[in-house]
This record gives C-alpha cells, structure tokens and sequence, in this order.
C-alpha cells in the first residue's frame, strides 16, 4: 500500500467570483470573493477592505450570486458548486463573532443529462422566487425557493434551446421569467420564458428576438422600472424589452470580448464591462420619459482605462470597484472622474493572485537550506514571476560598515521620557564605541561614565534612570541623565566577569563556576546572595517570564563539562531543576520567554542546534524536550517584540526569528545570509526597528510581519511558461509567451514587456522552410491578426533583471526548457526544444533541440539538432539530453564535437509530455495514456518499458516519489499514486502499475517539483514524513504531497474519520463526497491519501471538540500503542503543519 | 501522374503510422516470422470460411492451362536458385529492397497478382519438398536473409515468366510500380427506395419471432461463466448477429444473468504479440427468437461488450456459431473496459470566457486562454480532439447514405469501425484498445487511405469502398444468416468494378436478406471464387435496380495504393511463407 498526506501551504488565488451585498449585517457593506473552494468576505470600509471571514466549501466553486428574500434586509448568499452541490448561506452575527450557516441545501445532478457545453450558468429571480440554471444540455433546472425548506430540490424543465450561451431573470415580471441567449443553426437568438412556479413548467414566451449578432454572447437583465435586458455582442450593443429596441455599435468597441460586467447603480443606467484584454469600459442608459413609464432612449459607452484582466468585476461604493482576476492580481480600483493620461481607472491595491500556475523552480539561492519557490505564474499581460519563500523578510534602511562586532545593544540616554531610543552600543575586541541617532544620521559619541577600552559584555537601560554597563571587569551603573558612573560592582579577587544576564532591576553575573546575584537600586548595586555551582556557567539568563513583572523569580544556568540546563531560585540562588543536555556540545545561549502564555527554557548550543522545554514557572521544572538544528555555527538568542508579541532571534549562519503560532514554535527564516549579533532598536528614524550586525556591517531595518509566505512580484508584462535554474550562470531561463499584432510593416508587440526591454535582445534565425513552401502563415497575416511570439528570457537570479531575450520567430515555440551539465564537458547549457505549431497543420511536425550557453552576459547557440516532432519534455538523465519527442522518447549523448547525437529511442506514447528521471528510472507522462515507467539499459543502449497504468487520463503533471511509486495530476483535479508491484507473480500484473491510492484534490496541479518550503532536517519531528514534493495549480494554490508510514497513516486516517462528524463544514457537502476521486461518470473513494487541510482545522477546534475528536483514537508513541490525549493529537498536528 | 505521386505519399505516411501503432521493436525478422506464422494460423483455421451453401457447384480448384507451365517453372526457379547466389537479380522487386521493410505493414500493402491460388499453393509445394530434401530441411529454408533471397530471386524469374505471356512486359510493370486504381465513371446519387429496416429485422427468418427480454450491461472487469461461441468475422459491439443454431444450446437458464447472453470470440482477432492463450470476442445478447423446425432455432442477437478469455478457462472444445455447434462450450469471460476521455481543452473550466467558446473569429484567442493554464501544448491537444475526426468521418458517410451514427462517443466509435471499412490490422487494432479515443484516432489515421475490395484469394480489386452504401439502417456492413445457418458478413456496394465478377447459378428470391431482391452468386472473375451476391430488384418501384454484396469472407480491404496490376512479388513471398510455415506446425 501507498500513504500519502497532502497539504496545502498557499490557497488558491484565482478569484472566480465576487459581489458586493449586505450580509453580515443590513447596514455592513460586504464584498464576498469565491476563490476556487473558498469564500472569504470581506467589510469595505472607508479605509479599505477587512477581512471578516474565511470559508472553506467541500467542493469547488461554480457560480456564486446573491438574493434578497423580500421579507429580509440582508442579502443571501447562493453557491453552486462543480459537482452540482447547491446551497444557500447566510451570515449572522453570534455574541460579534460572523458565523455563516447553512439555510438550505441538495444537490441538483441528474445523472442522465449530458452536461452542458461551456460550463454551468446559474440565475437567481430578482424577487427571489426562483433559481435557474443551465446544467444539461436540453434542461432548465429550477429550484423554486420556500423561505423554510432546508434541502434543495431541482427541477428539470424541457428546453428546446441546446446551446446556452447566458441565462438571467428579467427584472417586474408577474411571473419569474428567464432570458436565455441561444445558437441554433440560424444563428444567434434571445428568448424570454415565463416560468409557472406551481406546476413547475415554462408558460410561454413572453418575448423574443430572433438573430441578435451572430457573436452575442451576454445579457444584463435591467432592473425596474426600466426593465429588459442588454444584449452585449462583439460589435454591437443591443437594448431590448420585447417592444423598446435600441442598438449601438461604438467605435471603442469594436471586435470586443466583454466577459464580465458589474451595475454600478441600483437604478440600472450605468454598468462597467470588462474584457478579455483587460480593458475597462462604462456602459451608460440613456432614458426617457413616456406614458409607458421610464424607457431606453439611447446608450453609450465609453472606455475608461486598463485594469488585470478581469474575471469578475463588483462595485463596491464611492467610486470603488474591485475586479476579480484569474490571470493576474486581482484589483480594488477607484474611479476617477477626471481622466489622467488618458486614464479614469486609478489602482488602490493589488491582491496576490499566483495562477495559474505554468512551472515552478525550487531553489536554494542563499545556501541556507531552505528553498524557494519561484512560479511562472499569470497569463499574457499579467504574466510575473513570483518568488515564494517562508520565512521572515528585513527591509533594509541604513547599513553602517563596522567590522569585528562582538555585541550590540540599544540604549535610551537622557531621554528617558521618550519612547524612541537614541543609542547604538557596539562592543569590538577590547573597546566599545557608541553611537547617537539623529534623525536618520548616525554619529559616534561617548558616555563619559561607560568604560570604553573594554569589551561590553552587556548594556541596558535599568530602573531609576539609570543604565548598566558590563565588562570583564566590572558592572558599571550609569545615570542616564549625567552619562556619569554612580556605582560599580567588581567580583572580589581577581576574578573576571565571564557572563552576564539583567533585567531591569536585577544583574546575574558568573565568573567561573561562581554565580552573583546583583539588585540594581538607585545609585548603587547591591550584591544579594552569591554562590559556587559544580562547573563553570556557560551562558545564563534572568528575563522575568511574566511580562507584566520587573523581576525575575527564577535563573536558568547552562553549564560547561556537565552539559546541562539548571534552573536556580531567587534571591537564594538555589538549584531546583537540573537538565542534562545529551550530547558534548556546550550550551552558549540561554533565554527564558513566554510565547502565547505558554513558558519555555531555549538553550543554545554551539553547534547550531537548540534544545527547547515548556518551562514551569513556580516549580522551574523542564517538560517536553526538544531539539532543533537552526544553523551550524553557535548560536546566540535574543527577544524581540514585533507587532506586541514576543520574538526570539536566533543569531547564527542561519538566522531564525522563533515565534509563537497556534501554540506551537515556529522557527522562520531570515532572508540574511549571517546574523551574528542583534538587538531591537525602536529610534525616531528607525522605528520599530532591529539593528543586526554581520561580520562586516550592521544594518538598520525593519523586520516584516511575521508571516508564512513572502511572495515577491516580478511582472513582465507577458506569459511565462517554463522556468530552469542554472547555478553556474546565477540566472534563470524563462520561456514566455508575447502576443504580437500583426501592423502594415509586419507584427509588432502590443505593449512594452519583459522581452522587449531585456538588456540584450537577439532574434532566432528562420530555420525550417514551411511546410508546403512559400510564405509562412505569420507573414501572409492580416493586419489586426494576433501571433504569439516565444521569447527564450535569461534572468538575473538575484535582481531578477532580464539580461538577454532570444525571440523566437513566429511559429516556432519553446515548447520546453531545462538547465543541464552534459557528459564531460565543464560547462552547464540551457537546453531549449522548440516546434513549429501551424495552426490545423498538425503534421508533419518538425522541431528542433537548441543548446545555449549563458557566459559573460552572452547567450551564445553551441549546438541544435532538429527532431521530427514536438520535443515536450526535456530532463537531464546522467549528462544525457533525456526527451519526449511526440509519441518517442529519446536519449541524446552530448558528444566531444559538442553535438547532440541520439543514443537511443522508445515509442509507445501518445505524446509523451512531462518526463522524470530517477537513476535508470524514466517515469513518462502521456498526454492521455496515464503513466508509464521506463528503464535505460545502459549496456544494452536501450529503453525497456517496465510497466504502465492502464487507465487513460488526461494528464496534467507527473512525479516520482520513491523507486516504486509515482503520483501523477490528471485533469479534473485529481490526484493519483500508481505502484509497481515487484512481487507480482505473473509477467502481466509485472507490467502493471496499479492505482494504489486516490484523491480529489479540487485543483488541478500542473507542477511537481521535489523540495521543501521550510528548512530541512529542523530538530526532532514527531511526524514520520519521506521525501516532500511541492505542487502548483491552475488556481495558483502550492500544497505538498509527502510519503508517511502505515501506522501514522492509520492514526491520522482515523483522526480524519472524528473530525470528518465533528467539523459540519459549510454548504453541507460531505467531505468524503469532495474527495472522492471523479473522472467522467467514474467514482472512486478516495483512498491512500490523508487531508492535510483537514487534519490542521483540529488545532482551530475548542478544547471540548478536540476531545472528542481524539475519544477512542490510539497512536503508537515510542513504540508503544496508547489510546491518544488531546496534548498528543496536538502536537503531532502541529508538528505537520512546519511543513509549510 | 500527381496522382500517383499523392498515392505514394499515401502509401508512405500510412505506412509510417502502422509503424508508429505498432510495437517498434516487432521490426525484427523472428517477430515477422511469428507474424507470419499467426497470419498462416488464421488462414489455416480449420474453418477458414467455407464457402456458402450456394457454392457447392464452385470447382475450389479451377485450374487453367498455365499451370503446368508455372510448376514447370517453379521447378526451374529453385534449381536456379541453388546456383545462383545471393542479390543475383536487379531492380525489378521494389517492395523487397531490404528485409527490414518487410514488416507488418507490408501485409495492407500487398499488391494483388493474378495467379490462382491453386497454383501458387502447388508451386510452393514443390519448393518445400524441395527444401526436405536438403540439409537442414525447412529451418534451413526458413533461415534469415538467405531463404528470403533465394524466395526473392524465385519470385523474380516467376514474375518474369509469366509476364511474357501477358500483355506488358514485366519490365514496364517495374518502371510504372503503382497505377492508378481503377478510375470509374463519377457514381450517379444513389437514391434508396427501399425500407432500410427490413434487411435489419432479418426478415427472411420470417414473422414468427418472439421477443426475448433483458438487456445486461455487466460490469467493467467482472468475470462471469458463459456459453461461449467462435465466429468467423469480427463483430462490434453495437452490431447485430443473426444465427440459427440448435434450439437445445440454449436451453439452460444463464445463471446470474439477465436475459440470454453468451460470448462470441474471434479467433481471427488473436494478437501476434499478445499473450496467446488470450480469445477476445463480444457478449452477445439475444433480442429475438424463433423457431424454423427441424429442431434450429433462429435467434437474433446483439453484440454488447467486448471481452476477453483465458484459453485455460475455456471448458470444451469450442465451436464456430456458424457451423451448427453440437456440443455446449462455457468458459469465464472477462469484460473489457471502455475508457473515454472528453476532448481534453474541454476539460480546461474557461470560466467566464466559456461564452467565447464557438465564435469563429476568436478562435485562437480563446485557444490561447484555454492553454494559458494548462502546460500541454496546443499541438497534442488539436491532435487529440476527436470532434474533427467525427466531423470528417460524417462527411465521408454522408454520401453513403449513412445517417444513423450513434451519438454516445463509446458506440460511435465501433460504428465507424464497421461503416468505414478499415483494413483488417485496422481492425484488429481497433478492437483491441481500450482507449475510445484511441480507436477514433487510429480510425483518423485511415482517412486519407482510399479503400478498395479485393478478393481475399486471388487479391484481384472487385469494388471501391466509395461505392458502398446502406441497404440497411446499420449500416453498410451487416451479418447475415442464410438458410444453412451460415453468416455471412455482408457489404452492400452500389456498383463492382467492371468485368472484376462472374456470375454462378440462377437468381433466386428464396431467402432473400433483402426482401423484393432477388440473388445471384458472383464469383471473382480471375479465380472463379464466391466473393458474394448481385442483387436485382423483382418489384418495380424499388431502387436502386442492382446493387452487390460482398461476402466479408471472400473479400479484403485493401488501401487503393496497394493497387497494381503486376507487381505481385511481395504477396507472392507472403503466401509462399505463409504456406511453409503453416507446413511446418
């Protein structure tokens, strides 16, 4: 059998619809944005919009509108789902906290309909009487609304029209009626049917106008009194209410592809249009009185400037509208009324929106053992790379270069009033410099009372005003008004100062094995209690656990020879809990610190590795010992506050900011190549601030919010399609995708991008004749056709600026791409495949394997082959040139000529598509016939398949999790596991790779890539997982897909099945009716798969859920089979969630 | 001339597909030979369709004055051949160039050459008691390259010395190596005056037949216990086979099964490469039934599901369904699955651009935003759509009159495979595949093939596939049952090519599939074979007048290319293989 957890670290960013309504409450303005299976609402204030509220739907989402019942004064929420799951939501207002509740349910497939063409289309009447739809072809289905029904029931209304192109309910119609725009072999009609609510059938028509334009394609149901509707065509704007017509075909229009619009206002004369090249245009009704009431007397439109390219667009108020996208970051926009340059759309915000997801590379660009996600991610104009990370960002302000810091603390002096800090204390190898802030200006200064021909150990601002310096000699208390000494404590003898640790009224100072206890007063130092432990103190700490107090009851030790943590009592210095650190690596940093009221002792060690306990605060008692590794080198801790929550540093090579979440430790990058001192510095300039010194510098800069993601935007303005990675280059190869328009002198770019602004800019040379002579179909173009051009980009991997853009000509595409060190030769190409795609020519295909060599800033072509059909996948296989090439798959040997020669060759694909390689392993990819695991016989220079998966799939993406088992990503959103079984018996099952675990994942992935988001091999995990493996989705969500064992399997399966009864997710779809693996009308339990995504929300349960959650369920802890407690269950849980 | 040229492009792309279908690494001579071997074995089948009932006044071994002659000559050849050594003769055979060319596909491509079977089987003979009597014996003659030589230089001078006794010299023969096929007058419409649904509704059984009830569709990978049955032509799921067997074999109640359903397998479908204790056949379900006395029973049954049979599992001897089966025969059948996948752009959800979806002039933008979220390229997803394949195939029929086509994909494409008349690879290849989109696109990959009848003994053309056209609503190729209880699989042309049949016999109106048509038996005019049935309208308002079956046991389908009227070398090889190798089991 085969376990796998699958995870999603980014939800999906693809905003499939939007509206504006009131629903938390009558008076609250509320935006909903469905994102594929998420609804999130939103408040829209004058300040922007708050997110209110996050709903997770068992399925993925169709189409979303909303209704007023006509008794109520808030709107309803109506979603109707892929797998035809309907409901009816509503938000309420419990003791000011937003729960959304189902007011009704069903589910509305008919499992005879032929589903119909060009997706689902669902209209609500404006009276809310009635819901239509267009599921199948030849029905209308109804489900007539009962204010007290909670199940949903269709109804299936013969329709003679087939092919539905858009479906709305006219607006002061007695009985509900519905407008469809139909195709028939005649052309293009509207049609209106009156509906019979009682009898459930179609009345009559109430109107009709047979061939609108051949190209209509929308209706905008016009709300009263005006009433009617608005046909949107390609040329052609059509204004029609069954006697009233009114037709325009604007100039700004023309060959328009208006997909989405929006009324702006609620009397119906003004609505927004949005089209497929995000272009935005105002829509406005011109009206007259008549006896028969208010009627259209003319319509204009107008365009009012550029937006993404829109999915769906919502006004919101004022002025502001937020456009909804799929290609590109969605949008809250603001309308001017004034036009600049030439432009009346003003853009406010951008929301992130990855999708879809083409490619993804996981990088490790700073060696710090974590990687990177960059995606090739947005469509045309949207097009941008996005780089992905988890972990914490410093923007950097200042930087100040000072080599050889030892220590570094911030310091209020002489104003102590203030908030703001104006003193940067550094401390060097037998001196200590001080430096003011003035504004932004630094300026070295002196405190006449510090000893500045000494190393400070430590400084800080104490009690009375008062500050404190320590050296190795000596404790120095300084007024802070005077900058003058006002008293010193030194260790009798000849004793040095070895640590020390304050607070601001209490001082611990170690010299040796002898440990002082000091209390700061005003105007001197009093030595309290003294005392000589067993070993000599390595580091030590005195930070009061509870932030509401000055003072310390309790002093944690790490000692040397014995390795171990000890915790003392004040003011007596008593030892009341020993902890032996395993191992023979000294602690070097100790820190006590309370995260989300939970105490814990961190310590250090000089390894780069950290031990962690939750620590007792009375008793100082040590629990539930952990290790992490965080870099290699020691490590030094200190706190921070950010955003008024505890943070701790972990200054090393690999800086980490350890922070509290869901009670869990979370340990975050810092996007700093070596941190070795820091200290938080909140100064007028620099507010908020940390000053962190590396060996040569200390930089001056503000520490993002703590968050899981950071996601870099790097637009370029066109499509990205692949993406590789080349170390020895330090650059990026990108192909993208440029629509070009063809003009009188031939086809040029639309709009300045990526390629067109690259540093350098060189053209491929025409290489093949066209197929059947003369001219190419790009050069007999029509002025106005659309060409795509294919640019071969090299980026920058550090500024990710475009060094150099190959344009390929017309047609030939980069149809893929990879990065590779081939047989002997010292150098690493980019290997780029092209083909020459003629639209309906498709054979005979040729194409061609081109070599480049990125050096010195050029891009220079050493080698190319031509092949005798689309190359689609392209993998380094052992210094070979591994490709799938139309139905083959070949092998190409990089020879000493520098030429590609082919080795050898396979046919028994369809096309083989995505390929991946594992030692001798080829895992391939069919575009249609599932997967297929080949084998290179080296000796033999021959491929030999090995086994296939029989069932045929549309596949998006393949992956090889382990010698045996492949997951593979098919089209509508599934996801599979297919094993070879060496231990079958016969040659037949041999030759199989059976389908060994299934799940619906509601996405569809088109990227796989092996890597980890978070560090790798960070301390002791709890949770056995086996190799990670990173996806990327059509709807820009990133998830992983990880190996576990049996036992944890069955654990977490059994979690799985708890939380399944007790969390009633909203809409009411069982979460084994969403996962259930669906091609076509094939239904399969998901099986072999955990949800991740399901198994985090029991760390969001109350305590209460969470027992019963974990009643009865039984894990294996330390090789011991127990029934399982909530502490357990928890913490297994959040230690799956650090995979992302 | 740019017809022939076009013709040899055909030839070449076509074979290249069959190259490209099949498993390329069969390219090797045993894999041939095993090939060989299978063709033989289907052709030696102990019931290698018989002629029908009609036939009993066909002399099966019509000889005319050459044969002598070319004993004599095969004689001389072999004797020659030990002499002569290896690549001894010129550039007269082209198709044999290389032995590595002769793969599979060669097989479509035979050329017909006009010597009587007869002749050819006694001249082969000679030639393996030749190889008996040397060392080594028929595995020396067998052996790699040298035994195709020496076939080759035998065929060569054959060639040459039957050539001068016809008309042209085998020397223009070899400089013209493809005419054109036969051109005929432009078809007159065809206008059917004749209720289609009688041939359907096996009429000639009489009106006598009772219902039987259930339809059972069974699930996909279940085995089930079954009646099973052999029959000679390749039946399709959707296609109807009447028959008429002993009213005892169907006596027992099938057990877990809805309505009668028995298994009809197709020896002929045996897969070279595929495991060999493998039958692959369809359930057939009976619909129909009645009694014609003399204790058979006539039955109507259609062919539902494909299946498969472990020869193992097989429990008695099975028998032919068309031979009066004596003795019941049951074995485990497993049904086949039939995977579909919608076009795959359909399954891109476009979102608010689906309105988009069929406006001619958005065309490549919307393609363009179907393929921005989705890495395959746009290439393999126009090749894979099967909607032009469709589209092609219904213009194609149209002219033949065919309307009936199935929308259900999974129907519709055996219904292609019957109506379109694919090569008998093709055929094979179809039926084997799981994959429905598979099978459209290898029914895709015939398109540009022109087709022609020949006769499945002597390869002489008989008819153009363009000419055929539906005499009944299921299309141009129907199975028939006549009253010996023989089925014969019937295709109903318009028109034969000229002077390509004889006629043998009277016309008679006795059991007449066609009821208001009388038969007349025509045989191939070179071989005097049965290849099949004119039929002449007796009453005066049907139409059209005359029309032809093909019995789908005599005849084959070849590619129009195949068509040339002396270039017989490599069928001559082929048979003379086949016949070795058949000698040698």
């Amino acid at each position: 059998m085969s376990h796998h957890y699958v995870v999603t670290a980014q939800k999906p960013t693809a905003v499939v619809a939007c509206l504006t309504g009131n629903f938390t409450s009558p008076t609250d303005l509320n935006l909903i944005i469905a994102r594929n299976n998420q609804v999130e609402i939103d408040l829209v204030t004058p300040e922007g919009l708050r997110p209110l509220k996050e709903i997770n739907i068992n399925g993925t989402i169709a189409v979303m509108r909303h209704f007023r019942p006509p008794d109520s004064n808030k709107d309803l929420l109506f979603i109707l789902t892929r797998r035809y799951n309907v409901m009816i939501l509503e938000a309420r207002m419990v003791n000011d906290v937003i729960t959304v509740v189902t007011k009704a349910n069903g589910n509305v497939s008919d499992s005879v309909g032929i589903p119909s063409e060009g997706g689902v289309i669902a209209a609500i009447d404006p009276k809310a009487r009635v819901i239509g739809m267009c599921l199948y072809q030849g029905l209308f289905t109804i489900i007539p609304m009962d204010k007290d029904a909670s199940e949903l029931k269709a109804t299936n209304l013969r329709m003679d029209e087939l092919n539905v192109y858009d479906v709305e309910f006219l607006h002061g119609c007695l009985n509900p009626t519905v407008i469809v725009i139909h195709k028939d072999s005649d052309g293009r009609h509207v049609k209106s049917h009156e509906i019979n609510l009682r009898d459930k059938e179609f009345m009559k028509i109430a109107w009709k106008q047979d061939n609108v334009e051949t190209e209509a394609t929308m209706l905008i149901p016009v709300p009263s009194p005006i009433g009617g509707v608005i046909v949107i065509g390609r040329e052609s704007i059509v204004y029609h209410d069954g006697s009233n017509y009114h037709a325009v075909a604007p100039l700004t229009f023309r060959q328009s592809t208006i997909n989405c619009y929006a009324r702006v206002s609620s009397n119906g004369l003004r609505y927004l249009l949005g089209n497929m090249d995000g272009q935005l245009y105002m829509l406005f009704l011109g009206t007259a009185e008549t006896s028969k009431g208010v009627t259209v007397k003319d319509i204009k439109v107008e365009q009012l400037g550029e937006i993404s390219i829109p999915e769906c667009i919502t006004y919101l108020d004022n002025g502001f509208l937020y456009i909804g996208a799929r290609h590109g970051d969605s949008q809250l926009v603001r309308l001017n009324s004034e036009a600049i340059d030439g432009s009346y759309v003003v853009p406010v915000e951008n929301f992130t929106n990855l999708a879809p997801i083409l490619d993804i590379a996981v990088v490790d660009l700073d060696r710090q053992g974590q990687g990177q996600i960059i995606t090739c991610s947005g469509s045309f104009k949207d097009g941008s790379l996005r780089i992905i990370r988890i972990g914490i960002g410093i923007q950097e302000h200042a930087c100040i270069d000072l080599p050889g810091i030892k220590g570094m603390w911030s310091l209020k002096v002489g104003v102590d009033e203030s908030p703001y800090e104006n003193t940067l204390v550094l401390a060097f190898v037998g001196h200590t410099r001080i430096l003011t802030l003035s504004g932004e200006e630094v300026e070295e200064t002196e405190i006449p009372g510090f000893a500045s021909d000494l190393q400070t150990f430590l400084c800080s601002n104490v009690d009375y005003d008062q500050l404190i310096q320590v050296t190795s000699d000596s404790v120095r208390l300084v007024s802070s008004a005077t900058k003058a000494l006002v008293a010193e404590w030194r260790p009798t003898g000849d004793r040095t100062i070895g640590v020390v640790s304050c607070n601001t009224t209490q001082i611990l100072v170690a010299s040796a094995c002898d440990i002082f206890y000091i209390v700061i007063e005003d105007g001197s130092l009093r030595e309290q209690s003294r005392r000589t432990l067993a070993y000599e103190v390595a580091c030590l700490d005195i930070t009061p656990l509870d932030e509401t107090q000055k003072k310390s009851d309790l002093v944690a030790v790490g000692l040397w020879t014995d390795i171990s943590a000890v915790i003392l009592s004040l003011p007596d210095l008593e030892t009341i809990y020993t902890e032996k650190l395993s191992g023979e690596i000294i602690p070097r940093s100790i820190l006590m610190t309370t995260f989300e009221g939970i105490h814990y002792l961190l310590c250090a060690l000089g390894d780069g590795s950290m031990y962690y306990f939750i620590m007792d605060q009375t008793t100082g008692q040590l629990t539930d010992k952990k290790k992490v590794t965080l870099g290699t080198q020691p490590t030094t801790l200190r706190t921070f506050r950010s955003l008024s929550t505890t943070n701790v540093f972990a200054c090393s090579d690999r800086p980490t900011v350890i922070y509290s979440s869901n009670h869990k430790l979370v340990f975050s990058n810092v996007n700093l190549k070596e941190v070795n001192h820091m200290c938080s510095l909140n100064a007028q300039a620099y507010p908020d601030s940390l000053a962190l010194a590396n060996k040569n510098a200390v930089i001056l800069g503000t520490i993002d919010e703590i968050q899981k993601l950071h996601i870099r935007t790097v637009p370029l303005g066109e499509g990205p399609r692949r993406i590789a990675y080349q170390e020895s280059s330090q650059t990026f190869a990108v192909s993208t995708l440029r629509i070009d328009v063809h003009g009188r002198g031939g086809a040029k770019p639309l709009r300045n991008s990526a390629s067109t602004q690259a540093q350098n800019i060189t053209c491929s040379s025409n290489f093949l004749p066209k197929p059947g002579g003369g001219n190419s179909t790009a050069a007999n173009a029509e002025v106005g056709q659309e060409i795509d051009v294919h640019n071969l980009l090299v980026i920058d991997q550090n500024t990710f600026e475009v060094l150099h853009a190959h344009q390929f000509v017309a047609p030939e595409t980069i149809s893929s791409l990879m990065s590779a060190k081939l047989g002997d030769d010292p150098n690493t190409y980019y290997v780029v495949a092209t083909s020459l795609v003629i639209p309906e020519e498709p054979e005979p295909k040729v194409g061609r394997i081109i070599i480049f060599h990125y050096h010195e800033n050029k891009l220079t072509q050493v080698a190319e082959t031509k092949v005798d059909g689309t190359c689609y996948a392209l993998v380094e296989f052992n210094g070979k040139v591994l490709a799938g090439i139309g139905s083959f798959v070949r092998l190409y040997e990089w020879t000493n000529e520098k030429e590609l020669r082919m080795e050898c060759n396979i046919q028994n694909m369809i096309a083989a598509l995505f390929l991946k390689a594992k030692g001798d392993f080829i895992l391939v990819g069919d575009l249609m016939r599932s997967i297929t695991l080949l084998q290179h016989k080296q000796m033999e220079g021959i491929f030999v398949e090995i086994a296939r998966d029989c069932e045929p799939k549309w596949m998006r993406a393949v992956e090889i999790l382990d010698d045996d088992t492949f997951l593979g990503s098919e089209t509508n959103g599934n996801l599979f596991v297919c094993q070879k079984d060496s231990a079958a018996t016969t040659d037949e099952e041999r030759q199989l790779l059976p389908e060994l675990a299934r799940f619906h994942l509601g996405d569809t992935v088109n990227v796989f890539r092996h890597g980890s988001l978070v560090m790798q091999n960070v301390g002791e995990r709890t949770t056995p997982i086996n190799g990670c493996v990173l996806y990327g989705t059509c709807n820009g969500a990133i998830g992983i897909v990880t190996q576990i064992p049996q036992d944890f399997y069955d654990f977490l399966h059994g979690l799985e099945e708890r939380l399944k009864k007790i969390i009633k997710s909203v809409g009411k779809i069982e979460h084994t009716y969403y996962r259930n693996f669906q091609i076509n009308s094939k239904v399969e339990p998901s099986e072999g798969f955990i949800d991740g995504d399901l198994i985090e929300s029991f760390l969001d349960l109350s305590r209460d859920k969470m027992r019963d959650a974990v009643q009865g369920l039984e894990l294996t802890l330390n090789g011991e089979r127990k029934s399982a407690d909530v502490e357990d269950v928890i913490k297994i849980v959040e230690d799956l969630t650090r995979m992302h | 001339m740019d017809e022939e040229e076009n013709s040899e492009i055909n030839s070449v792309q076509a074979r290249d597909e069959d190259v490209q279908l099949e498993d390329q690494q069969s390219q090797g001579l045993q894999d041939r030979q095993v090939d060989v071997i299978e063709q033989a074995w289907n052709n030696a089948m102990p019931d290698e369709p018989s002629p029908p009932a009609e036939d009993a006044f066909q002399d099966p071994l019509a000889t005319d004055g050459e044969g002598g002659d070319a004993l004599e000559a095969m004689v001389e050849n072999v004797l020659q051949d030990d002499t002569a050594s290896e690549g001894s003769h010129p550039s007269s055979d082209m198709s044999l160039e290389s032995p590595g060319s002769e793969d599979d596909s060669d097989l479509e491509s035979l050329p017909h050459w006009m010597i009587p079977q007869n002749r050819l089987r006694s001249a082969v003979d000679m030639m393996v008691s030749q190889a008996r009597n040397r060392d080594g014996g028929i595995a020396a003659l067998l052996s790699g390259d040298n035994f195709l030589q020496r076939v080759r230089s035998m065929v060569f001078s054959q060639e040459r010395r039957r050539s001068r006794t016809s008309e042209e010299t085998s020397q223009e023969a070899a400089e013209q190596p493809v005419d054109p096929p036969p051109q005929q007058p432009p078809r007159p419409p065809i206008d059917i005056g004749f209720d289609t649904n009688l041939p359907a509704e096996h009429s000639y059984f009489g009106n006598h037949l009772s219902r039987v009830p259930g339809v059972d569709y069974l699930e996909v990978g279940s085995v089930h216990h079954m009646l099973i049955f052999l029959h000679q032509h390749i039946l399709f799921p959707g296609e109807v086979l009447p028959f008429m067997i002993d009213g005892r074999m169907f006596d027992e109640d099938m057990p877990g099964l809805d309505g009668l359903i028995f298994g009809v397998s197709f020896p002929r479908l045996q897969p070279p490469e595929d495991n060999p204790h493998k039958l692959y056949g369809v359930t057939c379900q009976i619909y129909e039934r009645g009694e014609s006395g003399r204790g058979l029973v006539f039955y109507k049954s259609r062919a539902l599901q494909r299946i498969v049979i472990n020869c193992d599992d097989i429990k008695g001897s099975p028998q032919y369904i068309a031979r009066n089966p004596t003795s019941k025969c049951f074995s485990k059948v497993k049904i086949l699955p039939e995977y579909f996948l919608p076009e795959p752009l359909q399954t891109v959800d476009m979102g608010s651009m689906a309105r988009f979806r069929d406006i001619p002039s958005m065309r490549d933008k919307y393609r363009r935003f179907q393929l921005s979220t989705t890495t395959w390229p746009s290439d393999a997803c126009q090749e894979y759509s099967f909607s032009s394949i469709v589209e092609r195939a219904r213009q194609r029929l149209e002219s033949q009159k065919i309307d009936t086509m199935p929308k259900c994909p999974i129907q519709l494409s055996f219904w292609l495979v019957r109506n379109l008349h694919l090569t008998e690879k093709m055929m094979r290849l179809t039926f084997l595949t799981d994959s429905v989109n598979t099978r459209l696109q290898l029914i895709k990959s015939t398109f540009k093939d022109e087709t022609l009848f020949f006769c499945r003994y002597c390869n002489s053309s008989l008819a153009l596939c363009s000419d055929l056209f539906a005499m009944s609503k299921h299309g141009v190729q129907t199975q028939y049952c006549n009253p010996e209880g023989y089925i014969h699989e019937t295709n109903t042309v318009y028109r034969v090519i000229s002077h390509a049949i004889g006629y043998s016999g009277e016309p008679s109106t006795k059991f007449s599939w066609f009821p208001g048509y009388q038969w007349h038996i025509i045989l191939c005019k070179f071989c005097a074979q049965h290849v099949g049935w004119e039929f002449k309208a007796v009453h005066p308002n049907l139409t059209p007048k005359v029309f032809f079956g093909l019995a789908g046991s005599s005849v084959r389908i070849g590619k129009a290319s195949e068509y040339s009227p002396f270039n017989g070398t490599t069928y001559v090889v082929r048979n003379m293989m086949r016949m070795i190798s058949s000698d040698m089991e």
